[in-house]
């Protein structure tokens, strides 16, 4: 357990800060949207499970209407 | 001109409102200082991922901020090339498989207003997430390791960048001759991917090659200086861009139909 | 002449969509482009909007000697798909910009358009959230906006439902002062109601070409039902000016003769032979019986 607190959270609050930014956006974006391909539900779990690549693939290949 | 700055703004406006411009740069950001925060935390990760025996002691040299940013083109070239080329499959297909293309070209717009107003405008984005992400690294790499000066790490971003220059003028090439998205980006990743091996195997054949920028930016980070193989490299390279944006603006005069 | 299209044709690589056809738009005419589905009246009208390429053939616009006349037309495409980001108001803008018209003259035709096609109320909404109805509305406003000489619109009515239908129709009947309108459909009702000039598409072959008054008048040869008490067939006979008689029983005949004035002539006779009429009926040619004769000429 020693380890986890030799770790600089000065360094790696960024990081975590970027991957919520944006899952948050792409949560916020997926709810808007009127139609997503394949059931909204199904992308919101992917967006909150899958860190970094959830997102990426919702923003890429997830909605109707706006590539 | 006039019908090239209207096409332009309206893409600036598209890509704000679809996100790209914001979800593109977190990626590219996170894809970057994940590179510096794995090296620094290295033996650590080792550490707990291993079952090492008690007392084991693990020596890892630590490597220097160039070598860090080095490690750092190398995931932008593979990561950083497919996210790209992703991201750039639908900007024609998709207008043309909708119909809405049909809207702007029975005004009177020209091919290469409409293809130079995408290239541009996609360009910027993929640029500006590029550097957004080279320079957090950078920052990064100064606070972990050593600094490398900001010159040279301006220089290998500057060399880099063709890379991008170049990929964007091929996706959107292969995007004039295919409707299908996931075809767009399979052939143009299998593209830009040949290019790149063939450019490790052949060395001697291949001095000319975009794949070669890679390893030029590495070099002036390493050595500090920019050779003159990287000019001509540079060189090539925007030729052979602006052969495949002609390309593409050839190949979309010849559409047959705008629209379904 | 506006227009003047020749020998346009289409061919694909297996078939022809359209066969040369020659026609001519005269300047403030409503014209009809009338055909079933399948009848190359998309792919007319998408070459005469500069969309498709012609495999040969010419189009040439009065007073324009350039190949591109797409600033002069205003396009309406069957099945519109818009930038579903964009709200109305903005659409009309990137449209409007597109045509150079110039800017503060862009806004006064943004404002008359949106009023014109009753969208002022939502020109802030997403066109995502629009209906039919509504996308059909604002494809007619963008197709205006520039106030082109030619109007060309694909199918504008088809896919509406009856208010809607009305609704565009409407529309179209409020433009015919201002500009030369070209518009598609299947349905014969829809040109009858609108259009002056009718052109009649069947499997790439122009059928028609021609007003509407010209093409009621010369298919619509004058037949009359008789139904007499005793039979009538010997008097018939004897009678040169009746073209053609249609038995139904030897009492009852149909018959097509060249003019109306015979029509008298034709009961005198029939009086002065003894014969007794039971029944006397004009029956005149639907536009419907018309244009099923003309597609199957």
């Amino acid at each position: 357990m020693d380890t986890l607190f030799d770790v600089n959270w000065a360094l790696l609050t960024p990081l975590l800060v970027l991957q919520a930014i944006l899952m948050a956006f792409a949560l916020v974006n997926c709810a808007k949207q009127e139609e997503t391909n394949g059931p909204k539900w199904m992308w919101i779990l992917i967006i909150i499970i899958v860190n970094i690549v959830g997102p990426v693939i919702y923003f890429l290949i997830g909605r109707k209407n706006n590539g | 001109m006039r019908n090239f700055i209207v096409l332009f703004k309206k893409e600036m406006k598209e890509s704000m409102r679809s996100g790209k411009w914001i979800w593109l740069p977190i990626v590219m950001m996170v894809i970057g200082i994940s590179q510096p925060l794995t090296s620094y935390y290295m033996p650590q990760i080792l550490e707990m991922a291993g079952n090492l025996p008690e007392g084991t002691v693990i020596e890892i040299p630590m490597p220097t901020g160039a070598e860090v940013l080095v490690g750092t083109m190398s995931q932008y070239g593979t990561i950083g090339t497919l996210l790209f080329v992703l991201a750039l499959m639908n900007v024609i297909s998709h207008e043309r498989q909708t119909g809405s293309l049909s809207f702007v070209m029975v005004r009177p717009v020209s091919a290469l207003q409409y293809i130079i107003s995408k290239y541009i405008s996609q360009l910027s984005i993929l640029l500006v997430a590029l550097a957004a992400s080279y320079l957090l690294t950078w920052y990064y790499t100064t606070i972990l390791f050593d600094q490398v000066p900001w010159h040279l790490m301006l220089a290998s971003l500057a060399i880099y960048s063709l890379w991008i220059i170049f990929l964007t003028a091929v996706t959107l090439f292969v995007g004039t001759l295919l409707r299908n998205s996931g075809g767009i980006a399979g052939v143009s990743v299998l593209f830009l991917g040949v290019i790149s091996i063939l450019t490790t195997l052949l060395p001697k054949y291949m001095e000319w090659s975009p794949g070669n920028l890679r390893q030029e930016a590495s070099k002036i980070l390493i050595e500090g200086e920019w050779g003159q193989s990287a000019s001509l490299v540079s060189l090539s390279t925007l030729a052979l861009s602006i052969l495949f944006l002609g390309l593409a603006v050839l190949v979309f005069k010849k559409f047959e139909r705008f629209g379904n | 002449m506006l227009v003047t299209v020749n020998h346009l044709s289409k061919k694909y690589k297996k078939h022809t969509a359209v066969h040369p056809i020659s026609f001519s738009i005269g300047k403030g005419r409503c014209i009809a482009l009338l055909g079933p589905n399948g009848a190359g009246k998309t792919t007319t009208l998408q070459m005469l909007a500069g969309l498709l390429a012609p495999t040969a053939g010419t189009i040439a616009f009065a007073g324009n000697n350039q190949k591109d006349h797409r600033s002069q037309i205003g396009f309406l495409p069957q099945h519109p798909s818009f930038f579903n980001w964009m709200t109305a108001a903005e659409f009309l803008q990137f449209a409007g910009e597109l045509s150079h018209v110039p800017k503060k003259q862009l806004a006064v035709r943004m404002e008359e358009t949106l009023a014109f096609v009753r969208l002022e109320d939502v020109k802030n909404k997403k066109i995502g959230g629009f209906s039919g109805g509504m996308k059909q509305r604002l494809g007619l406003a963008q197709a205006l906006l520039h106030e082109p000489e030619l109007l060309i619109l694909d199918e504008p009515v088809s896919a509406l439902d009856p208010a809607g239908r009305r609704d565009v129709l409407q529309l179209i009947e409020q433009l015919k002062s201002k500009m030369t309108i070209l518009f598609s459909t299947h349905i014969l009702h829809d040109a009858e109601q609108v259009c002056e000039d009718i052109l009649m598409l069947k499997d790439g072959n122009l059928k028609w070409n021609g007003t509407l008054e010209a093409l009621k008048k010369e298919h619509d040869s004058l037949a009359i039902k008789l139904q007499t008490k005793e039979p009538i067939e010997d008097v018939l006979n004897e009678l040169d000016f009746i073209e053609a008689a249609e038995y139904i029983d030897p009492c009852t005949v149909k018959i097509r003769m060249e003019q109306h004035a015979h029509s008298n002539q034709l009961v005198q006779t029939l009086l002065k032979q003894g014969r007794t009429l039971i029944h006397f009926e004009l029956l005149q040619d639907s536009l419907e019986d018309v244009y099923m004769k003309v597609m199957e000429r």
